[in-house]
Parts: C-alpha cells; structure tokens; sequence
C-alpha cells in the first residue's frame, strides 16, 4: 500500500459516516440485547411442577421377588427379580406412545395394552412398537430410611439398592 | 451507486427487489417509491412542507406517545408468558417477575412507567395540539378522535391497575366500581355498569379476569385502530400542523 492510499482512506471517515456507524452499532446492538434478553426471560428460573427426585417409602414396603406398580409416581418397583437380589426402579411410561405396560407375572414381562410392545425383565422391547427399552432410574436410601428416586438420571439394568 | 459495491450486492437482485420494487433509491422517483411502495411508511406524505419538520413546534409529543404505546405492547405480551390473572395466583406471580425471572424486574418496570409516561404524554400531545390550535378544521373529526384516545389510555391504565391483585389494586377498583355505580339514575344505569364491569358485586375473581380481558385485548385493538385512524387523518387534514409561512 502506498503512502497516497493510506491518506485517502484516512480521509474517507467522514464525520457523516462517523455517526452514520455509530447510530447503526448503537441500535442494533440495543436491539440484539433486548432480544437475547428476551429470549432468556423466556427460561423460567423457579419451577412449581413436581420434583424429578421423591421418596417412595422403605425398602421394606416391596417384598422380595415381586414387582409392585407405583401409580402416582409411574414407576414400577423391582426386587429379587431377574437374579438381581436389591430393589430396582423401572419407569412405567411405554416408550412408543406413553401409556402403561402391566406387568404379567406368569411370563416375567410387562405387556403394554395400547399397541402391545412387550419388555423383558432387563426393559428391552422383544415385541411391539417400543423404541427404546423402558429405562430404570438411579434411587438411593435417605437419612430416614426411604427410597429416594431420581427420576432424571437413568442407570443399567443391573443397578440396584442392596437390602 | 458503484458497481459491485456492498450496496449494490445486496440490493440489485431478484430477492431485494421482489420485495423493494424500485431497487435502490438514488433518484427522486425511486424515493418517492420508498414511500408508496411501503405500508408502514405510506401513511406519511412523500414530500412535507419545511415547517414540518421543525421539531420545536410539535415537541413530537404524538409520536412519543406512540412509540410508548409501541413498548407497551411488546412487554406486555412478554408479562402476560409469566402473570395468570387467578386471584390465587396473580399477586405471587408479579412477586415472581419481579425476584425470580430473569429481566422480569425490567419488563414489569418498563411496563410501568411506560404506562405513567403514556398517560403523561397523551396529555402533553393534547396540550401542544390546543396551544397551536391544531383542534380548528379541518383538524376538528381528528380531534375528537385524540380525545377518544386519551380516554382509552386511561381505561387501559385503570384496568392494567388491578392486574397484580395487591391491596392497592384491590381498593382502587372498589373505590372505582363503586363510583360507576352513582351513575344516575343509580337503581337503573349505576348498579348495572357497576355489576358488567365487576362481573359480580364485589372485586373477586370475575373482576380481575374481566380486567384482564379489557386490558390485553378489547382496548389495545380499539386504541390500535383508532391510532391508525388518527395518522391517516392527520395526512388527509392537510399534513400536520405547523407555523405559518415568514
């Protein structure tokens, strides 16, 4: 670049232009920052649904070798079954279209009614429309005894509350 | 325009021009397109008398008032993704924009004092316009129409009142209803209005969900269409006022 062209673009940035760039930085950064801020109002900070981690009661509550569906809660709870001597807990929202399997203890599956995806012990699908095997939540043992659940964080099948 | 400019790149194409039909305005034509062509700049007049623009004489009162009505609007509907009109969970859910979501205290505080600026602009906008006698015809239908207007921004401060269901709100609206409710004759026309506009004899549920619906869409509608009826009369009244020529 030669000396001539270094003055003449100097000499381009007119005072016009000058606040021209200004004017045009100074709105549309106050625009971008009304709409990231807007777009963040939009993610709730405080929640009143139901939490994800609850109690389900003592382990004493599930005898061995059974599985017992815990209605509101949506989950079955497994003990002894499937040469797994703790309790474990298996979601009991069908991965197809969200309704309820029953578990069918003669054939040690659960049997769902809607469109009859079937799920072996382990929670995979052997029939059915299903998608993804039922998954089992991560639950520990309280100060106070009880079974809590988490029903965010999903473990193997073989994860279990040793009783 | 240069040739293989920025401005000619973006604007000399098939896109640019389907929706700006005149392509880049560098003539006196093409500018006056600018105007026509668009619908929200076509309410103005392509050319204006050079007293016009002499921002002393009108102070922009009215256009301030609108661009107020503008904010108000925006985050309006952005409180109403947080705020319930339930009487139960009303108050708490104002507590909750203004502690616990993020730029909820902005929103609410912009809303706010925009709706104090907006009463106290209206009211400037229509002092300048009598000071001026802007009111004298041909200007007198548009007149009447501002004074439609600032009636209506006063409902839409009155009923956005009740909407956080706080003791003030509440008192407010009963002092209010029960003022309406002297309306003569007060067996026949007061206690009707007073039960339409409560839905009810006291300030309860019925009231705030009848509030709400008045203040987030029957008066914003209305003052919406009157707003445009006012800036097309202004243009057909001969332009907007302005000094005498020296």
């Amino acid at each position: 670049m030669s000396e001539k062209d270094v003055k003449e673009n100097k000499s381009e940035i007119t005072r016009r232009k000058f606040f021209l760039f200004f004017g045009w930085f100074g709105l549309i950064s106050s625009l971008a920052g009304s709409a990231l801020g807007s777009v963040r109002f939009m993610f709730p900070n405080v929640l009143y649904e139901p939490s994800t981690k609850f109690k389900i009661g003592k382990p004493a509550d599930y005898p061995p070798n059974t599985v017992t569906f815990v209605q509101d809660k949506n989950l079955f709870v497994v003990r002894g079954k499937d040469g797994v001597q703790g309790i474990r807990i298996i979601s009991s929202v069908c991965t197809h279209m969200g309704c309820t399997p029953k578990w069918v203890e003669a054939k040690n599956q659960w049997e769902c009614p809607c469109h009859g995806s079937v799920f072996n012990l382990k929670g995979d699908v052997i029939a059915g429309p299903a998608p993804k095997p039922l998954p089992w939540y991560k639950a520990v043992i309280a100060s106070d005894g009880k079974i809590i659940v988490d029903s965010k964080e999903y473990v193997k099948s073989d994860y279990q509350i040793k009783v | 325009m240069k040739k293989n400019s920025l401005l000619d790149l973006l604007t000399n194409n098939r896109f640019y021009k389907s929706i700006f039909r005149h392509g880049y305005p560098d003539d006196d034509i093409k500018r006056s397109e600018v105007v026509t062509g668009n619908l929200f700049l076509h309410i103005q007049s392509v050319k204006v008398h050079k007293n016009t623009i002499r921002a002393g004489y009108t102070l922009g009162l009215g256009l301030i008032s609108f661009y107020l009505f503008i904010i108000l609007t925006i985050t309006g509907i952005l409180l109403m993704f947080y705020y319930i009109p339930s009487i139960e969970r009303a108050y708490n859910d104002m507590k909750d924009l203004e502690f616990a979501v993020s730029f909820g205290i902005i929103l609410r505080n912009l809303h706010r004092w925009g709706a104090h600026g907006m009463v106290a602009f209206v009211f400037f906008h229509m002092c300048r316009v009598f000071f001026t006698g802007g009111y004298k015809p041909p200007r007198e239908f548009n007149w009447g129409v501002g004074v439609i207007l600032l009636i209506l921004t006063l409902f839409l401060s009155l009923t956005g009142y009740l909407l956080p269901w706080d003791q003030l709100a509440f008192w407010a609206i009963t002092i209010v209803a029960n003022l309406i409710g002297t309306s003569p004759p007060e067996k026949i026309l007061g206690a009707g209005l007073r039960e339409i506009v409560l839905g009810g004899t006291i300030v309860e549920q019925n009231a705030l969900i009848r509030f709400y619906v008045m203040h987030v869409v029957v008066l914003p509608l209305v003052a919406a269409a009157l707003i445009g009826v006012h800036f097309w009369r202004i243009r057909k009244d001969g332009g907007l006022s302005r000094p005498a020529e020296e």
